[in-house]
């Protein structure tokens, strides 16, 4: 299913190309294409060129790019011409594909992206049980408690998030099973494909795909009354407000927000004045340092430590 | 002389029917320019508002329309799914000229839907949808200007079907 997935968006060459190398699938992180340049898989965390023994690697040239960027699209660049103006579209199965080239300004902001010259295609990666560990802090009697995950990109906050959301719709030992409404503006949690989500979000999950957070947040409790709300990504005005509103509309709030750590996160205004009226109960602080995903530390309210992965291991 | 009076009537008769062909063929260029402006306008609709992309939008329209655009809608539809390579260009190109080659389009009408494609997927909806809109201007256009000849052309074709028919029996008689 995956290796149908990530050759489907892929130029007819470097397909047949892929199709010949020894490839683990599930182990498969990025593919990177650049005009020119040879192309790159990263696999497992080790980069890899593909080609043939005779030829040496397979420089991409200006049609695969044009032609990938067609298909990632379906052939309709308009219908993603918001995900673009954010340098990337997500496909089929939550994965994303990256790209750069001439940004086009509009008002001093980005309009849209032209002269396509990379794409990266980045695969999301469904741990199932990798929440696990952080659940017993997370939970407060049957209760969620408003939780941050704070991480640097790529240490695996969406693949947390995605489990924990899963484990709270379905319930397992610490709760029982809840109402979750998702809002999943670059569908990237769900990766639903024409609105059903492909990857297992629990049974007691709503979610509202494409949408803006803040408007999404909005729109569920109105609409869903969901008893925890979830969010990728937070960083906006609008979106720390939703945020807050959802919390004062009596739904236990699980977001998550790109910083390297807890001092990183506090030197931002909006985020500082957070974590002063604390209102976030805990926040889980990933890192990459030993796996992809590991747990620097659980955090109460105050800052106090309540779990660290390296204290444990240690 | 029966079977002279049969004779004329048959000739009239075969080349009134020509006649009449002729000008049902004029009707149907103009009833298939109308219903290719629906289906933009359908086509127009899946994009501005609910920001289809093309694939879905073919899916959603073939479902609903007559034959032939049903079958070229969905086979569109298929090509691309199939992302067998080639452009859209091509696929539409390609498609329009299997499917709708015996539609009862205007030559150059077909000419220029073949030819749209190359309009068609570019990055920016508004644009897409002025596209259409100007495409859809030039189908009304066209439709205007035939409507305007159409009835006398329609007049015509009878009248030759009858004279040729008579002309040609003077001819034998």
């Amino acid at each position: 299913m995956l290796k149908e997935r990530v050759l489907r968006v892929l130029p007819g060459r470097i397909r047949v190309m892929l199709e010949k190398e020894q490839l683990e699938y599930r182990y498969l992180q990025e593919v990177r294409l650049r005009i020119g340049k040879p192309l790159l898989c990263i696999c497992d965390g080790k980069e890899r060129m593909i080609g043939n023994q005779r030829d040496g690697p397979y420089i991409v040239t200006k049609e695969d790019v044009k032609e990938m960027l067609q298909y990632v699209s379906n052939y309709s660049l308009y219908a993603y011409e918001q995900e673009m103006k954010q340098g990337f579209i997500t496909i089929e199965g939550g994965h994303r594909v990256g790209m750069t080239g001439q940004a086009i300004i509009e008002d001093g902001r980005v309009k849209n992206l032209r002269y396509i010259s990379s794409l990266n295609l980045r695969m999301s990666h469904e741990i199932k049980g990798c929440a696990d560990p952080i659940f017993s802090y997370v939970i407060s009697g049957n209760r969620v408690c408003h939780t941050l995950i704070v991480s640097p990109p790529r240490c695996g906050k969406t693949t947390l998030l995605r489990d924990m959301i899963r484990q709270i719709s379905d319930g397992n030992r610490w709760l029982d099973g809840m109402a979750v409404g998702v809002v999943d503006e670059r569908s990237e949690i769900g990766g639903c494909y024409m609105g059903i989500a492909q990857n297992q979000l629990g049974a007691r999950t709503d979610i509202l795909d494409c949408c803006p957070k803040a408007e999404g947040m909005m729109m569920l409790i109105r609409s869903m009354g969901p008893q925890v709300i979830a969010v990728d990504e937070i960083g906006t005005a609008e979106d720390i407000h939703a945020v807050e509103y959802a919390m004062h509309c009596g739904c236990r709030m699980i977001a998550t927000v790109h910083a390297d750590s807890m001092e990183e996160l506090r030197k931002r205004p909006l985020f500082d004045q957070m974590i002063e009226r604390k209102q976030f109960e805990r926040y889980i602080l990933l890192g990459n340092q030993i796996h992809v995903g590991q747990v620097e530390g659980i955090f109460d309210s105050r800052g106090s430590l309540l779990y660290s992965e390296a204290g444990k291991e240690g | 002389m029966l079977y002279k009076i049969i004779g004329i009537c048959l000739i009239i008769g075969a080349t009134s029917a020509g006649g009449i062909s002729a000008a049902d063929k004029i009707r149907n260029q103009y009833e298939q320019l109308r219903y290719l402006k629906k289906l933009i306008l359908l086509l127009r609709g899946e994009i501005q508002y609910a920001r289809s992309y093309l694939g879905e939008a073919f899916r959603q329209i073939g479902c609903s329309v007559r034959t032939p655009y049903k079958e070229w809608l969905l086979a569109m539809c298929e090509e691309m799914e199939g992302r067998n390579g080639g452009t859209f260009a091509q696929i539409w190109e390609e498609k329009g000229r299997e499917y709708l080659r015996d539609c009862g389009l205007p030559k150059e009408v077909l000419e220029r839907l073949l030819w749209f494609g190359n309009e068609l997927g570019i990055a920016d909806a508004g644009m897409q949808v002025k596209t259409l809109d100007l495409w859809l201007e030039e189908i009304t256009l066209s439709m205007e200007e035939m409507r305007e000849r159409m009835r006398t052309r329609i007049r015509l074709c009878h009248c030759l079907g009858i004279m040729s028919g008579i002309f040609i029996t003077i001819l034998l008689l």
